[in-house]
């Protein structure tokens, strides 16, 4: 056989080997969307109950009731950015990396920290020259709700103690199966009238509730419950968005294995039909000059 | 309170005329019960509170305690709960708490296991993050145990 054709063959194995496993992340990664679509389901009734209480109790108290309400100058704020661990799931990094250095040039008269969730984002982040003032180590996608509040915790205490005046979010929305988009929220302070517009038709709101053991002391179970619901959502949402990029990633590899595999099979089935037919020749030519 | 969570128990007309009460439990992992009751009890911030229908609307804190459900045909559900709050609302009873576990399908051996481990937990990891997780799980886990095979009364 021509030199070539052997070559040719090797990368055809190579590619469908590459192939199966581009194939067999894709299956895992939409099983996994699939979980985590069940798991952000099941929390709805929760947060959405939460967030009712809040807007009800915060919209009827004064904001000097839980410092957690209190608006003040923003000299310093943190940003808690939330990537992936692994790679191999498209732009979803990139994206939300570009996000977070918008932001930090957007406030750049204030001091942004910056804590990071998932290692890339971190990665990415540093090779950029930002500083990262707290990485969390655990694996996001196995994250409950637990760790969830002890991350919660650390913000919280961070904007009690003043060290920043502001705590945001930045975290890619899943917004539908075929739209996810980076965004930035601010979590705190909480701000109560951005809430009551949540749920208008709120024929209890009016209603007087005895509260117990008080106004004050519910709020202060409540605020932080309603808080760390919050990041916990978009940490869900978060993961949603980078399965779904990793899924479709990993569909456009699958897809881009079979465009090459066409164009090496073409390629090889000339080279094999070229050999053939030098072989012919020299048989065909042998044969003559023997004549 | 028109909330498309809610069954159509939830606007059975024995509960808005108040005879009975309707009840949900939700947590962060998912709603776990709901349904129909006569009476509920549960762990309140300033003590353990009964619920009758016809209750004033009221908001409470939840500690970590035993919510007793009678139901219309006399059965009791216990639940033991982890933090939380409730609301009382038009005969609805919602609670919201960290976690729920049916006192019926409690392990004994399971949750003894995890009481030991949770509580060698928590001597081993010292000051580490996980200090508080271990904690939640020991109460938990204490919990179950306390209200685990209960007879019914």
């Amino acid at each position: 056989m021509a030199k070539g054709t052997k070559e040719l063959k090797q990368r055809i194995v190579g590619v469908k080997n590459i192939q199966k496993i581009t194939r067999a992340m894709e299956m895992v990664a939409s099983q996994k969307l699939k979980r985590l679509q069940g798991r952000a389901e099941s929390a709805r009734p929760y947060s959405e109950k939460v967030q009712q209480m809040v807007a009800r109790l915060a919209g009827s108290v004064r904001s000097d009731l839980s410092p957690l309400l209190g608006e003040r100058e923003v000299k310093s704020a943190a940003n808690l950015v939330i990537s992936s661990d692994k790679g191999l799931c498209g732009g979803y990094n990139t994206q939300i990396v570009r996000k977070a250095r918008e932001l930090i040039r957007e406030h750049g008269e204030t001091e942004q920290q910056l804590y990071a969730l998932g290692t890339k984002g971190a990665v990415l982040l540093r090779s950029r020259g930002h500083e990262i003032q707290g990485q969390y180590e655990d694996i996001v996608e196995k994250l409950d709700f637990i760790r969830v509040r002890n991350i919660t915790r650390d913000l919280v205490s961070a904007f009690l103690s003043g060290e920043v005046d502001e705590v945001r979010l930045v975290y890619t929305a899943f917004i539908s199966a075929g739209r996810q988009r980076p965004t930035v929220v601010s979590i705190l302070p909480i701000q109560p009238s951005s809430l009551v517009g949540e749920d208008e038709d709120e024929s209890s709101a009016n209603i007087d509730f005895i509260i117990e053991p008080d106004a004050e002391a519910l709020l202060k179970d409540l605020l932080p419950k309603f808080l760390e619901i919050k990041v916990y959502s978009a940490i869900l949402e978060s993961l949603a968005s980078e399965f779904t990029a990793r899924r479709n990633a990993m569909k456009q590899a699958t897809d881009a294995a079979d465009d090459m595999l066409g164009a090496l099979t073409r390629q090889y089935n000339r080279a094999r039909q070229e050999s053939i037919t030098n072989e012919l020749l020299e048989v065909t030519s042998g044969a003559e000059a023997l004549k | 309170m028109a909330d498309d969570t809610q069954s159509s128990q939830a606007r059975d007309p024995e509960v808005e005329q108040g005879r009975k009460l309707y009840c949900e439990i939700r947590t962060p992992d998912g709603p776990v019960w709901s349904g129909l009751a006569a009476s509920v009890t549960v762990p309140g911030a300033m003590g353990s509170m009964g619920i009758l229908p016809r209750h004033a609307p009221l908001m409470s804190s939840l500690e970590v305690g035993l919510v007793d459900i009678k139901e219309p045909g006399g059965d009791r559900r216990r639940f033991v709960t982890g933090l939380g709050f409730v609301e009382i609302y038009r005969n609805h009873v919602l609670l919201l708490v960290d976690f729920a576990d049916g006192t019926e399908g409690i392990d004994i051996e399971r949750a003894t296991a995890s009481r030991d481990r949770a509580a060698k937990r928590m001597r081993t990891v010292g000051e580490t993050v996980d200090q508080a997780r271990a904690e939640a799980a020991l109460k938990r886990a204490l919990m179950r145990l306390r209200f685990a095979g209960q007879p019914r009364i």
